[in-house]
């Protein structure tokens, strides 16, 4: 058995696009490779833009795409191979997902605790309608939600913060290990953004349940995380300690990104470059930010950049960090 | 100018009235950036579509005027235009920047033609198609967009471009006034940035009035030059936007500053608890009482009214009229 807890190994998922005879490749996600440690839960955050293939690495995390070649393998089961019915059981249980958009993951015509009660029959495997309430009931109160708050009611009863609270509420029934949450807290305004966001704190610390979230908000990525990759075009381009990435960037795009934050306290300079067509950066032969990179050499162009370790313990895809040459 | 004066923007339902907006009353000057801030279901676009004219059943003006003040090219004259009659001057004195420009545009029509349709049959024929999309292509490339853009699909474009062309179609013959509803909300932080920071640089060239919607208090610090921050459908602080950052009065303000984490700041950050009111039967005091750290017995009975407190300085809290003792959340220790 591996230290690992979650292991994503070499990963990379090519969509085609077109037609049968003009077909296009597009690799979404690129040989990623990261790993999560047994013990202690953490929260990793993979950060980037839109068509950075976050998403697409997310979906394959929670087995509803399969990659095209790489592994994954969480706690001992292969999400990226063929499982038994059983495993797959068990694969639901110990991962469950947190979507967007909390309106649309649940039916407007359907009260909120529906989905509640099937979780806590069908993934945890609740015997009757007793176990099944405990469980709810915990689990609402774990989210600092309380029964009488939430069963019978419709979605459209609650604020978008609140639901988020009751989807989380339905995800940590099944007592997972890891949650994937994909832009959890994009939706939701801004001043009740904290309630969901210190909830996965609460959920590391106090229930070690692991956490994968996938966002494109800087600050509360930096806020919650305790490790982040920071994804563009398919690449992991920085990998490391929340805050040493985001308060030393060393890949030319997470400067950028951090420069771009609309931070208070800090106004803008002048205008930034513009990405290209995005289609075309995937097809880009070397580095595929190359072509906004205030740094770039012709190197960059013509050949894959390499993965460097730092010394402060973080993996940076560029070629700055080894003056250009290839090592 | 635009006098917003005592507006009450209502919906009717099948549960009842919605009071979107209520008892409203500010105005926009001529050359500056507005920021409306606050959560969803605030009143902020309501509140918008009010201004751009776009009153449509089952929305209607319950109380109140929006008067839209332009000056006459020819004498230069100032006339004063109602709500009303809005529609005439879209485009050339108003325009809108909505918010999803995913489903804004007609999925099977080129841009250019989409471009064309803000003109009338008489205005094409005068000018010419040509000219007219030459003079388009000359706009995009000053914006640094492809000029081929012209030519393509919305489909074929990403968010980003798509809305960077909304952009362009709204700005292009230089409208007086300019309303932006969550310009850039669903984009990402570079992208965002680029279109803000154009929208700035376009604003200072041509002297026109911005108003931008936003619930990203960073994006109002970013490129706003005053601010009005809205609950419940109320508007319950107006002030210059450094003013609001430093020193905000009202503590709905306060609060949705301080909620929000920041870079390189570990501090431990609490989100607003609670939820606004129902906007079907708002209650009788200040609307932001059962959230707010400062609140009395007093504030759940008697409407605060917005007062100058200091020169350009507005806020509707009862808590912070003339005579009341100051407090700050810091101060509190609750921060």
């Amino acid at each position: 058995m591996s230290d690992k807890f979650l292991e994503i190994q070499a990963v990379t998922k090519i969509y085609r696009t077109g037609g049968l005879l003009a077909s296009t490749k597009l690799t979404a996600v690129d040989q990623v490779t990261l790993a999560l440690d047994k013990g202690k839960a953490q929260i990793l955050s993979i950060v980037g833009e839109s068509g950075s293939g976050k998403t697409t690495l997310a979906r394959m995390v929670l087995r509803l795409i399969l990659p095209t070649s790489g592994e994954i393998v969480v706690d001992g089961i292969r999400a990226s191979g063929t499982l038994t019915r059983a495993q797959v059981k068990e694969f639901r249980r110990k991962v469950q997902p947190i979507f967007q958009n909390p309106f649309e993951s649940f039916s407007a015509r359907k009260t909120v605790d529906t989905y509640l009660f099937e979780t806590a029959r069908n993934v945890w495997g609740a015997k009757n309608k007793q176990e099944a309430h405990a469980a709810v009931d915990q689990a609402l109160v774990n989210v600092g939600l309380s029964a009488e708050r939430v069963i019978g009611r419709y979605p459209n009863q609650f604020s978008g913060g609140e639901l988020q609270r009751v989807s989380v509420a339905r995800a940590i029934i099944p007592h997972p290990e890891l949650l994937v949450a994909d832009e959890p807290v994009s939706m939701i305004d801004a001043s009740l953004r904290m309630n969901v966001v210190n909830l996965f704190k609460k959920l590391r610390d106090e229930f070690n349940i692991n956490i994968l979230y996938i966002t494109h908000d800087l600050s509360t990525a930096y806020y919650v995380s305790d490790l982040i990759a920071i994804m563009y075009r398919g690449n992991i381009v920085e990998y490391g300690p929340a805050t040493t990435v985001l308060t030393q960037p060393a890949h030319p795009y997470t400067e950028l990104l951090l420069d771009s934050v609309a931070k208070i306290g800090e106004k803008w300079s002048e205008l930034v470059r513009m990405p290209d067509m995005e289609t075309k950066e995937y097809g880009y032969v070397g580095c595929k930010f190359a072509g906004r990179c205030p740094y770039v050499r012709d190197i960059c162009r013509q050949v894959k950049p390499p993965l460097v370790k730092t010394e402060d313990g973080r993996e940076v895809l560029c070629f700055k960090l080894t003056d250009y040459q290839v090592p | 100018m635009i006098r917003i004066k005592n507006v009450s923007l209502f919906y009717d339902t099948v549960q009842g009235t919605v009071k979107a907006v209520e008892d409203v009353s500010f105005e926009l000057y001529d050359g500056e950036i507005v920021g409306v801030a606050g959560e969803s279901g605030c009143g902020k676009s309501t509140l918008m579509k009010g201004i751009y004219g776009n009153i449509e059943r089952p929305m209607y003006l319950a109380h109140g005027s929006i008067e839209l003040e332009v000056e006459d090219e020819q004498d230069g004259r100032r006339e004063v235009i109602p709500n009303s009659e809005f529609h005439r001057y879209w485009w050339k004195h108003l325009s809108y920047i909505p918010q999803a420009s995913m489903s804004v545009m007609n999925p099977v029509v080129r841009i250019k033609d989409q471009f064309l349709d803000s003109y009338s049959l008489q205005e094409v024929r005068n000018y010419g198609k040509k000219v007219l999309i030459d003079a388009m292509a000359a706009y995009l490339q000053e914006l640094e967009l492809p000029a081929d853009v012209l030519n393509a699909y919305p489909h074929q474009l990403s968010g980003g471009m798509r809305q960077r062309v909304i952009v362009a179609l709204a700005t292009f013959v230089q409208p007086k006034f300019v309303i932006a509803d969550e310009p850039t909300t669903a984009l990402d932080v570079v992208v965002q940035r680029g279109i803000l920071t154009m929208l700035r640089s376009l604003q200072k060239k041509a002297g026109n009035t911005f108003v931008m919607v936003s619930h990203d208090m960073g994006v109002h610090y970013q490129i706003t030059d005053r601010m009005v921050i809205m609950y419940a459908g109320k508007v319950v602080e107006i002030a210059r936007t450094d003013v609001i950052f430093a020193r905000p009065l009202h503590p709905y303000t306060e609060m949705l500053i301080r909620s929000l984490p920041r870079l390189g700041d570990n501090a431990e950050r609490a989100g607003i608890t609670g939820r606004p009111p129902s906007l079907l039967n708002p209650p009788r005091g200040c609307r932001f009482a059962d959230r707010c750290y400062l609140a009395d017995a007093r504030c759940s009975q008697v409407q605060p009214e917005l007062l100058e407190l200091e020169p350009g300085h507005f806020v509707a809290c009862l808590k912070r009229e003339p005579g009341s003792a100051m407090i700050t959340l810091e101060e509190m220790g609750v921060a």
